[in-house]
């Protein structure tokens, strides 16, 4: 599946969203700046779960990913969009 | 050796005290006593930043009585000349490689003296092994002081923190932070000089700090050695979804170990490799490199709450205490084993 980055985006957002509906609230506009831990209150173990929700919802492996040194969307998007290509 | 506030001479070993702890150097001149870093006043340096340096005696002293050390007979024959003391120092100057525990004033000047480093400050913090290590749990109220915290820092860490359950998280933890440092050390947050070191941490020259928090609780720490702290409330989730975290967080001897392991099993070693991790002070953190079974770790249950992990470089006993805003007292846990 080829997406450009407003797309990876978008789902990275759904994906959030459907984790988490309150998110919208504490952050309206989520883009590549949004930070995952200041601005969405991920933890830890919230990463974990979106790892494996990036997985699916892409196609796309991240064994050799450490998650954890994803800080903002906009890295998220960068990595999901080197595992595609 | 004993002290007594004598006037000083070439080659003596100094100290002042400042707080609850004691600066040595190396007397030299009114105008030289070469130090180990600055005496740890007011805003202290960051550790990277202390070289041995030269001060006079005013700047030594802040206000303070300077003592001298007063020789045995025994500790005379031993000590190195007062030029051979003074050639040392001197030689060192600039040179940095400050460690709290070892490499301090008190090692460097004892080095120049004896030929020996040596720090009973340090020996004592270390020597705390038998003794339990005291971490405080804290579940956040539902009103937050309203007042600025120390360091500027950390205030604005918190202000600038968007989200609301993280932003309340950061306040109360410091708060509990404050008081467990008060309590224990008798002192404020803001003579710690607490900064952020590259990997985000917050560091200090004084104490090793530890801070955690999931959902309305939160954990802290404040030892003389290197500690990790870890709290994870049982959250939700499904058993498929259980399944991809653990194959995604467990190292490969694990694996073999834990097959499927239950929700249980999953969050404490969560929490067993997070507080390996802050205790380690790494950059980047890797569960699945990181072993849970560390015998440095010491697992609890928090009835009806979740997980606590406590990493102590000694690997010493654990006291966990429960906060609620005014009295402390023994939180009702048991320690979880691995299996």
């Amino acid at each position: 599946m080829k997406a450009d980055r407003k797309q990876i985006l978008e789902k990275l957002t759904e994906i959030i969203l459907f984790a988490d509906e309150t998110a919208r609230e504490r952050c309206p506009v989520m883009d590549e700046n949004t930070r995952i831990l200041e601005d969405l209150g991920f933890t830890s173990v919230a990463m974990l779960y979106m790892a494996v929700s990036i997985e699916e919802a892409f196609n796309v492996r991240l064994d050799d990913v450490n998650v954890w040194d994803l800080h903002t969307l906009g890295d998220a998007v960068r990595l999901i969009e080197r595992k595609m290509a | 050796m004993r002290w007594w506030p004598a006037a000083c001479r070439f080659g003596d070993l100094v100290r002042v005290q400042t707080g609850s702890v004691w600066h040595y150097g190396v007397y030299l001149s009114d105008d030289e006593v070469i130090q180990f870093g600055p005496p740890p006043r007011g805003e202290l340096t960051p550790p990277g930043q202390i070289r041995v340096c030269s001060t006079n005696i005013e700047d030594f002293a802040g206000g303070d009585t300077v003592e001298v050390a007063l020789l045995s007979p025994l500790e005379k024959l031993r000590r190195l000349s007062p030029k051979r003391t003074a050639e040392k120092a001197r030689a060192r100057l600039g040179e940095g490689g400050y460690d709290l525990l070892h490499n301090n004033c008190e090692h460097f000047a004892m080095d120049c003296v004896f030929g020996r480093p040596s720090s009973g400050q340090a020996e004592a913090a270390l020597s705390v092994k038998g003794r339990p290590a005291e971490v405080w749990l804290s579940r956040i109220p539902e009103t937050l002081p309203d007042r600025a915290v120390v360091p500027d820092e950390r205030e604005r860490e918190i202000l600038e923190t968007r989200d609301p359950v993280l932003k309340r998280q950061r306040r109360w933890d410091w708060e509990v932070l404050s008081r467990l440092v008060q309590s224990r050390f008798s002192t404020g947050l803001g003579s710690l000089g607490l900064e952020k070191n590259q990997h985000g941490k917050w560091v200090s020259p004084r104490l090793f700090v530890s801070l955690a928090h999931s959902g309305d609780w939160v954990a802290a720490a404040a030892l003389e050695e290197p500690v990790g702290v870890d709290i994870e409330l049982w959250p939700g989730g499904d058993r498929a979804g259980r399944k991809a975290l653990s194959a995604r967080m467990l190292t490969r001897k694990e694996r073999g170990r834990y097959a499927s392991p239950e929700l249980p099993e999953t969050l404490a070693l969560w929490t067993r490799k997070e507080c390996l991790f802050k205790r380690m002070d790494g950059s980047s953190f890797e569960p699945g490199k990181i072993e849970a079974g560390d015998p440095t770790v010491r697992t609890f249950v928090l009835a009806g709450v979740g997980f606590v992990s406590v990493s102590t470089r000694s690997g010493r006993p654990v006291r966990l205490r429960l906060w609620d805003g005014g009295e402390v007292r023994d939180a009702d846990v048991r320690e979880w084993s691995m299996p």
